[in-house]
């Protein structure tokens, strides 16, 4: 009875994990649950009323007049050409990540806030001037923009610095205890004190130094941004944004892979409705018998050439063709009358003139 | 997915759009006794400094004092330093020198063998022999 018993219990337990599988299966989130961060310590009367959700954690804002006496936070002002209705006292809580720093004021708001701003204004730049990005690279174009590593290039030749200095050592340094105001805070006081072997590097859930300090250094561009936007309005933080990020040049030919291009170009074709049926013709070539030959391929729909190629062999010559017709596609971006660039919807008298992409083809 | 993206970061054009200095910090070491110093110590006592600080808002300016002899460290904003040394220097040159590294990138200095240096792709595009005209190609 005992042994029967005995041999059964395995079975019960695999007939018990069969059952839960499922249940384990359906645990799985695959979309995010926002949660109240906890430093904030916020409270709310209802989890739905919104509008009674408050932070009770104590903090108070630089005084203006001690913002004024940090040199770095001063001349990082000045450098960044900020007008004069930016307060300094902002301009510091935007360097500032730290949720315990004497009671003072983070950048948590003015982050989310930059950020949203950041991600309206990219997008429409990227959508209105470059309509046929398909889906993967248009948001490989946002991340080359706004991206942490993007934002983080952007600090840094903001010249903004990392405070990396713990309070002793600060007093024993006789440091002045305005310097900080105008740097990066993000490491609290207990790590800077921790002492560090060299060469060796802490990896937590995937996050290095390296990783923290560029995520630091985003959130406070990206802080910068909505402080503007809080002072000077909109306008401002429109201008600052066209001036410092959509600026860069976005290496868009270079971000392109393609698994299998003439097919992809044959289903484009027919999504476009052509008449005519795709040919890749080989236009010239030079040294056939010798080791460095050269063809010219061109891709043509009729009598129109979608693209054409040089490549050192007939294949190579004829994939480069076909890419350049796709990228020629796909990198298409709108201009006005006057052979100037079209207006984005944020423009005053906007009119759309440019066309709307007809989306991704499946192959 | 038939399309995968490369990811890339942007190219920074500065001066396309905003301007930003590159040098953000400037390190001015000076010593109270040395007569290396002397230079320094007038450019310092006479409010030069002062008057040049004022002039570049956009770069802190930090002066400390130090035995050894005087040196102006230039920090920039691709993460290098130059220290330019400055002993036995009159307040002119010093001056000068303060102007000049100020106004680099913090990039080296090379000799640059081409006639253009640029991250765009030519606007007229290279000529290329394959598209003569048939009759006039050359032959092998």
């Amino acid at each position: 009875m005992l042994r029967s018993v005995i041999r059964a219990a395995p079975r019960v337990n695999v007939l018990r994990a069969a059952i839960c599988r499922p249940q384990i299966l359906t645990t799985v989130r695959t979309y995010q649950v926002a949660t109240a961060k906890t430093v904030l310590k916020t409270s709310y009367d209802s989890v739905e009323d919104y509008s009674s959700y408050k932070h009770n954690l104590f903090t108070h804002r630089l005084p203006e007049s001690s913002a004024e006496q940090s040199a770095p936070l001063v001349a990082l002002h000045s450098r960044l050409n900020l007008p004069s209705t930016f307060a300094l006292s902002t301009l510091s809580q935007c360097l500032n990540l730290l949720f315990k720093d004497d009671g003072l004021a983070n950048n948590f708001g003015l982050n989310t806030l930059g950020k949203t701003m950041l991600s309206y204004y990219v997008t429409e730049y990227l959508l209105i001037h470059y309509p046929r990005l398909p889906m993967s690279v248009h948001n490989a174009a946002v991340d080359s923009l706004m991206g942490t590593s993007a934002l983080y290039e952007i600090g840094k030749s903001w010249g903004i610095t990392v405070d990396t200095t713990s309070k002793l050592d600060k007093f024993l340094g006789e440091e002045n205890e305005f310097l900080k105001y105008g740097k990066l805070r993000y490491i609290s006081d207990a790590e800077k004190e921790k002492v560090k072997e060299t060469g060796v590097e802490e990896l937590v859930d995937g996050v290095t130094e390296h990783s923290r300090e560029a995520e630091a250094y985003a959130s406070a561009v990206r802080a910068i941004i909505g402080g503007l936007y809080t002072h000077s309005g909109e306008d401002t933080a429109k201008k600052f944004i066209e001036d410092h990020i959509l600026s860069r040049k976005i290496p868009l030919d270079q971000m392109f892979q393609f698994s299998k291009p003439s097919a992809e170009l044959v289903r484009l074709c027919d999504k476009l409705g052509f008449d005519q049926p795709i040919s890749i013709r080989l236009m010239a070539e030079t040294g056939r018998a010798s080791s460095h030959p050269q063809y010219l391929t061109g891709v043509f729909v009729g009598t129109e050439k979608l693209g054409e190629a040089i490549g050192s062999s007939l294949n190579e010559s004829k994939t480069r063709a076909v890419i350049n017709a796709l990228l020629a596609y796909y990198l298409y971006s709108p201009i006005n009358a006057q052979g100037d660039k079209i207006k984005v919807p944020s423009e005053t008298n906007y009119k759309f003139e440019g066309i709307i992409g007809i989306g991704d083809v499946a192959i | 997915m038939p399309i995968k993206a490369i990811p890339k970061i942007s190219l920074a054009r500065n001066g396309v759009g905003a301007f930003v200095a590159p040098c953000h910090r400037i390190t001015v070491q000076y010593c109270n006794w040395g007569g290396s110093s002397t230079g320094l110590r007038q450019v310092l006592s006479s409010g030069q400094l002062d008057h040049i600080a004022r002039q570049k808002k956009y770069t802190f300016f930090e002066v400390v004092k130090k035995s050894g002899h005087p040196s102006l460290t230039f920090h920039y904003n691709n993460d290098t330093t130059q220290v330019v040394d400055i002993a036995n220097l009159d307040s002119e040159k010093i001056v000068e020198k303060l102007e000049e590294y100020s106004q680099r990138s913090g990039n080296k200095l090379i000799k640059f063998n081409h006639k253009v240096m640029s991250n765009n792709d030519s606007v007229r595009g290279i000529w290329s022999p394959l598209h003569m005209p048939k009759g006039h190609r050359h032959k092998i």
